[in-house]
């Protein structure tokens, strides 16, 4: 992988593997911008935070594929992505980061054929307030969005998703999908789901679901029933359901401390 | 494991019970058929002496060996030799099969089992049943057939090696051929001694397993015990010959709560606002 250094990120070749701390970023406290040109494929690994306002302009025909892990502390994070025809940006973010943040992520898709895809794992412990919002803007035909969100909540802590999926007039067959679960283990935690859509145009395609809820009885019931004591059942389900996050890094080293991190959550689980 | 005991059991679902004394016991090596009309206790009474936290034993005693089974949770009464293959088996996303079975075999040894270990055991199991190796690599039954499911509960019976089995209609939504390699399975298992509680609406799986004893479970409580020839009856002339013969009145369907979960501690609110 090249760790590119910020400020040298406008020149790359096809298939570049780069790197990003947003904590660099943070001696310009301003607002930032990088434009990666079009036909290009780029993979992006970010980490740490940044407390203005960072926007990616994805040209034409580019690829962007976006791994972030947020593993120390979270940082309030503004992210703005402009995407122009039949660009493309997958983002896969992982956050097992302790603290009160808010990440504000906003896709704009300006042309037809712009297409982003969200994927999020977040775990909430101890008093942790994180929020999420996520939000997609449909504005041009045929464009696609579609959001992920998985969460766990523990202790005391707060998880909150939230975001709006908006097609606007000339958005006709555009697809959005939203699905936003958070996981629930402890009676003081709150979680809160709202994924928004709107929908300005009759020939779209859209969907959304939001769920919050316990881990379910019927499948800790069958776990038991084959000798798994109820905190190994509780934490065979937890990782199961935030682990499918790390196929979006494909940096090993940092594959492996997610899974470790993960792993580490059996100290959180609750009989 | 020498005997399973059942005494007196009264059980209550939701507040209603459904369990009125029964009396049942199971020795080594056995294998019982639980016969019955639908809705008179028979998946009520596995799932009672499996400990599921929502049947509530009201009265009586499960003894295994003179272990008291009512005072142990689900995972120790498996781990005690105890297991349930049930009715609808639960379809867990995101847990991986292997995982699965790698986790309850650890359950039950000091020492975690070895990778390689694993795969014989379960490439064994798969090939006794036909069921492709690479199923465990899927998630726990999720977007399994009927059919998968039930053949993956044997899978689970093979692996944990268990000393009762209790089966909750394991031959629903298996067809022929899968039918024939889960019997020829519980064939093996009772020569090594496993007993085997068995609930089915078909004499085809009964014939084929050959159980050692047939009770009836009516109104709650066991009326009647016997042999194949209770089996054989009941499939030509349903459960009517029990009124003529011993003037038992079977109640009607008996009313049963749905089983359901429990409650949330927040509410979702997945809101659709109003365009601005």
């Amino acid at each position: 992988m090249i760790r590119s250094d910020i400020f040298k990120i406008e020149h790359y070749q096809a298939d570049n593997f780069l790197y990003l701390n947003l904590n660099n970023l943070n001696l310009i406290k301003d607002n930032y911008q990088i434009n990666i040109p079009s036909n290009v494929h780029i993979n992006l690994l970010i980490e740490g935070g940044y407390a203005g306002i960072l926007s990616f302009f994805v040209e034409e025909n580019s690829k962007m594929e976006i791994a972030y892990a947020t593993l120390d502390e979270i940082k309030d994070i503004n992210l703005q992505f402009f995407l122009a025809k039949d660009a493309y940006v997958q983002f896969g973010m992982a956050d097992f980061s302790h603290g009160t943040g808010q990440v504000t992520v906003l896709f704009n898709l300006n042309a037809s054929g712009a297409h982003a895809q969200w994927k999020l794992s977040s775990l909430a412990r101890e008093k942790d307030f994180k929020t999420f919002t996520v939000s997609f803007a449909h504005y041009a035909p045929h464009t696609y969005s579609n959001m992920e969100n998985y969460g766990v909540v523990t202790d005391k802590s707060r998880l909150r998703f939230l975001g709006t999926s908006h097609i606007y007039e000339d958005g006709h067959r555009a697809e959005a999908h939203q699905t936003a679960k958070i996981m629930v283990f402890d009676e003081h935690c709150i979680a809160q789901a709202e994924p928004v859509l709107k929908i300005d145009h009759n020939d779209v395609i859209a969907s959304h679901a939001a769920s919050v809820g316990k881990v379910n009885d019927a499948h800790l019931f069958y776990l038991c029933s084959r000798g798994l004591s109820l905190r190994e059942a509780k934490n065979l389900i937890t990782v199961g359901y935030l682990k499918p996050i790390i196929n979006s890094f494909s940096d090993e080293e940092l594959q492996n401390r997610i899974r470790q991190i993960i792993e580490e959550q059996e100290a959180i689980i609750h009989d | 494991m020498k005997k399973l005991e059942i005494k007196n059991l009264h059980v209550s679902v939701g507040g209603t019970p459904i369990l009125n004394g029964v009396d049942l016991s199971i020795k080594s090596g056995e294998t019982v058929a639980l016969l019955g009309p639908n809705g008179h206790g028979k998946s009520t009474l596995l799932n009672a002496i499996m400990g599921h936290p929502l049947y509530k034993v009201t009265e009586g005693e499960i003894l295994l060996d003179d272990k008291n089974l009512l005072t142990m949770s689900v995972d120790a009464r498996a781990r005690l030799g105890i297991f349930l293959g049930m009715q609808y088996p639960a379809e867990i996303p995101g847990v991986i099969n292997a995982d699965f079975y790698k986790s309850a075999l650890n359950a039950r040894s000091e020492k975690p089992i070895s990778v390689m270990k694993l795969y014989r055991q379960v490439d064994l199991a798969s090939k006794k049943l036909n069921i492709p190796l690479d199923m465990a690599n899927r998630e726990l039954n999720n977007g399994f057939s009927g059919g998968e499911k039930k053949r993956n509960e044997i899978l689970q019976m093979l692996l944990l090696s268990p000393q009762l089995s209790m089966l909750d209609e394991i031959d629903s939504g298996l067809d022929v051929d899968a039918l024939q390699s889960v019997a020829q399975v519980i064939r093996e298992e009772q020569e090594k001694g496993m007993a085997f509680l068995v609930i089915s609406h078909y004499e085809r799986l009964y014939s084929l397993i050959k159980p050692t004893k047939v009770v009836v479970l009516i109104n709650g409580k066991i009326l009647i015990t016997g042999g194949m020839e209770i089996v054989e009856k009941t499939d030509k002339l349903g459960y009517e010959w029990l009124r003529t013969e011993y003037g038992i009145d079977i109640e009607k369907e008996r009313k049963q709560n749905n089983v359901s979960s429990l409650g949330f501690c927040v509410t979702k609110e997945a809101l659709t606002h109003d365009s601005q």
